[in-house]
């Protein structure tokens, strides 16, 4: 890996890899995290995406990319706790499977997403801000029909109240009223002057030619920022809601404090206690609610990387949801007294371990670690983590699980003749 | 082992038949740390009804396919996901409409166990009445959490409602009546059918020595014995060139109507590759009249006849054959309207020339070279191309031939009588 500091608070990544017939490039803007700047950034995400000043129509847009062998550009919002990152995404093919010289396109391709948007006058264009809010409402609505969905955001509202957790899941049709173009228009210039950038590269590429490209087509000026991103979400007394609806299924979510966050030198022993909890085939949810009492298709326990919590959630006819919870605290219990086998243990140690040496041949995968890194100031590699992995002991497991409470349970239950 | 060089896209692949007719192939991923393998049989939920040696008709509760694949993950007093765990590996299972397939992933350097234990489990049926009881459950949960997901329930009641006979018309996994209705015996007589060696394709995508992956393949093979395998064939439903019916909805709770407004195509007469080159050909123009590359659709968006989830479908099957278009919108007839006023523009082709054929070209080169990215993309894709009758390169190959007087030819023989327009409807 090279890094490159080109100015204060703006650095290129280089991951040198042979193993991908495309370039990916990705261009990432953070800020710290606040409502608003978050929602003006996802509204941005929407409405940089598909047309630029030169490219102003989709169809000249989307001509543009199939010029480049179809390449990918996109535009993404998203929030790593206290952060906000706002990522402008693009994979072209390499040069050497094609008849023309693609490389400086993407370049040029990025400087138009990033610096070229559609504008009416200062502000950006009101056709595409309209389109953007029109999107994002049925967005909205689409995550709210989809059951699992529905619960997984009521869930990280219970348990995020009072943190930046509770305002991360895509606003409220009230709110998204509230969102103006002149504060869209504010963020985007924001980002651009003010944000951390990182440029990330993943491929086989010759290194000053990218430093070339990127003084030639990505130049920002130093800035001064400081970024947080992790906390812990505190434990708190049991809250316990239902909600019901006219579906299929009954959805049950209980969440947890875990107080290690993603940075802390106990999340790798974090990951082991939960892979035996809930997260392989091998583990203690999976066995016993699916298993052996055939309740769920799918069970999962899911950490909340940089909110220290986690969410177990699962889907089941409404006549077992309680069976199904009592289930699942058994096991939570099982797992603080240290009630699960020596195999499940180095079973759950090498499941890891061979999820992360296969991260090394996927390209959002070692993206999305390298800016992990980025945005933690931390300077983790594959190895260190494996090595932490390895260490772990089941003291290790059971003292971890010790900390973790049961702060949230929230069931969408199906109503009655459905 | 017949070597072949994609030199054009850097990629080289091994193919042998084994003395058991077992077709296997290993694709040489050197650079990688991954080994992803699938082990298919071409046995999908479209399969239900069969024929077999004698002609007789054996049909089964629909479902059976995917059921038989949750139960073959139980080995005797074993269960086949923990055994992959133990080893560091990765397994998986899929049931489409035309394939079932067994897959495990792996970033280990020795892949002997884990690839002696995928041969071993789905070439060995285990199963007790108890069990597959038990499994039903699971199954029916499966079923529900899949019931509840809008967006593939429209298309699983668009094709319900397209189709009278043809098998397209059930789900994957069956329905809460037909899973409860499998039993261990019915489960058994498809296995013996369907599993035998000579029906099957094993696929490893590694950055492991070709030579000794094939050895352990070969070691593991020649120590078993099979049964003679047993002819079949999918039984072949009588279908109407006519819809069930020419408008049907559900209620469900979401938000806003998603509405699909399809045409039943007639099944094409031909061999994989002219199929494969008729549906690309279709594909293509719906691409140039029906997404971002019309300047008009703009229009559509702003005007709100369509919104971001407008899509369309084309999959021209051996008997069977479908265009959906699919929406979100309040007034379904509308939408239907605007279809097909815009099909009727579409036969104008006044935006396919040249440039716009080979912008669409460039686009799909580029996709499939993706595909090489990933080893499990590889096996997967290298599954679904075969059993749809070419390999990835013969359908770029095919896509490459397009030209303008093609694409009009079939643009201009479709028969679009037949069409259907369904919805989902927010509950009251």
């Amino acid at each position: 890996m090279n890094k490159i500091n080109i100015n204060q608070n703006v650095d290129i990544t280089i991951l040198n890899t042979n193993k991908f017939k495309d370039i990916l490039i990705s261009v990432r803007f953070l800020n710290n995290f606040t409502k608003e700047s978050a929602l003006n950034r996802l509204v941005l995400s929407l409405m940089l995406q598909d047309r630029t000043n030169k490219y102003n129509t989709k169809d000249k847009f989307v001509k543009q990319l199939d010029l480049m062998y179809g390449a990918i550009g996109s535009v993404k919002a998203s929030n790593n706790g206290l952060a906000h990152a706002l990522s402008f995404n693009t994979k072209v093919i390499n040069d050497k499977f094609t008849t023309t010289k693609l490389l400086e396109s993407q370049f040029e391709l990025l400087n138009e997403m990033i610096f070229n948007p559609l504008k009416d006058g200062d502000l950006l264009s009101k056709e595409t801000f309209s389109e953007a809010i029109i999107n994002l409402k049925s967005m909205i609505s689409r995550r709210n029909d989809r059951p699992s969905s529905f619960a997984f955001d009521k869930v990280l509202n219970l348990l995020g109240k009072d943190y930046a957790l509770s305002d991360s899941a895509l606003p409220s049709f009230d709110e998204v009223e509230k969102i103006t173009l002149q504060g869209v228009t504010n963020e985007y210039n924001n980002a651009l002057q003010t944000n951390k950038v990182d440029i990330i590269i993943i491929g086989d590429v010759d290194n000053d030619l990218i430093k070339q490209y990127t003084k030639k087509h990505l130049s920002f000026d130093s800035r001064e920022i400081s970024i947080e991103s992790e906390y812990a979400i505190k434990p708190f007394d049991l809250v316990e809601e239902s909600i019901t609806k006219k579906i299929d299924q009954s959805v049950l979510a209980l969440a947890f404090t875990t107080n290690i966050s993603i940075g802390s030198d106990d999340y790798f022993k974090l990951r082991v206690a939960n892979a035996i909890f809930g997260q392989l085939p091998t583990s203690l949810l999976f066995q016993q609610v699916r298993e052996k009492n055939s309740l769920c298709y799918s069970i999962y326990s899911n950490i909340l990387p940089y909110e220290a919590s986690m969410v177990v959630t699962t889907g089941i006819e409404k006549g077992n949801v309680e069976k199904a919870k009592e289930l699942i605290l058994i096991q939570f219990e099982s797992m603080k007294s240290g009630n699960f086998s020596d195999e499940d243990f180095e079973t759950s140690k090498l499941m890891l371990i061979d999820s992360i040496n296969q991260s090394n041949d996927d390209v959002i995968s070692l993206l999305n670690f390298n800016y992990q890194n980025i945005i933690l100031n931390n300077q983790r590699n594959f190895d260190s983590c494996i090595s932490t992995i390895l260490a772990t002991t089941k003291d290790d497991v059971i003292e971890i699980f010790k900390q973790i409470n049961h702060v949230v349970t929230f069931t969408l239950l199906q109503e009655d003749n459905t | 082992m017949r070597k072949i060089v994609q030199s054009k896209f850097d990629e080289i692949y091994y193919e042998q038949t084994l003395s058991n007719l077992l077709q296997v192939v290993i694709w040489s991923k050197k650079d990688f740390s991954t080994t992803s393998c699938v082990f298919a049989t071409p046995y999908g939920s479209n399969d239900y009804k069969q024929v077999i040696n004698d002609g007789k008709l054996i049909e089964n509760n629909a479902g059976i396919a995917h059921f038989l694949e949750h139960k073959m993950f139980e080995q005797d007093d074993s269960d086949v996901m923990s055994d992959f765990s133990r080893l560091g590996a990765n397994v998986n299972a899929f049931t489409s409409y035309n394939e079932t397939a067994y897959t495990f992933t792996t970033a280990k350097k020795d892949i002997s166990e884990p690839l002696n234990l995928l041969l071993d489990f789905v070439q060995k049926l285990s199963i007790t009445q108890e069990s597959v009881e038990k499994e039903k459950g699971i199954i029916i949960q499966e079923l529900a959490m899949y019931k509840q997901m809008a967006d593939s329930r429209l298309f699983f009641e668009t094709l319900k409602n397209l189709f009278h006979n043809h098998p397209l018309k059930i789900d994957i996994g069956g329905d809460s009546e037909s899973v409860s209705a499998i039993s261990k015996e019915e489960l058994e007589q498809c296995y013996k059918i369907n599993y035998h060696p000579s029906k099957m394709t094993l696929i490893i995508t590694t950055p492991c020595d070709p030579i000794e992956v094939m050895k352990i393949i070969e070691k593991n093979q020649n120590a078993k014995t099979f049964d003679e395998p047993i002819l079949n064939e999918r039984f072949k439903e009588e279908e109407s060139e006519t819809t069930v019916v020419k408008y049907a909805s559900i209620d469900m709770d979401v938000a806003i109507n998603k509405v699909t407004y399809s045409y039943k195509l007639k099944p094409l007469n031909c061999d994989s590759q002219q199929r494969c080159k008729s549906e690309w050909a279709i594909r293509f123009i719906l691409e140039l009249y029906f997404s971002s590359m019309n300047p008009n659709y703009q229009n559509w968006l702003d005007e709100e006849v369509i919104n971001d989830y407008f899509f369309t479908e084309i999959d021209l099957g051996k008997d069977y054959g479908y265009i959906i278009f699919g929406n979100e919108c309040e007034k379904a007839e509308k939408f239907k309207e605007f279809v097909i006023n815009e099909m009727a523009n579409l036969l104008k082709f006044d935006l396919l020339n040249l440039e716009s054929l080979n912008q669409l070209k460039k686009r799909y080169q580029g996709q499939a070279l993706r595909t090489f990215n990933n080893t499990e993309d590889i096996s997967t894709s290298y599954i679904r191309y075969k059993y749809n009758g070419l390999s990835i390169f013969e359908t770029i190959e095919a896509i490459e031939s397009l030209n303008i007087a093609f694409v009009k030819d079939m643009v201009n023989s479709l028969d679009l009588s037949n069409d259907l327009l369904f919805e989902i409807k927010p509950l009251n």
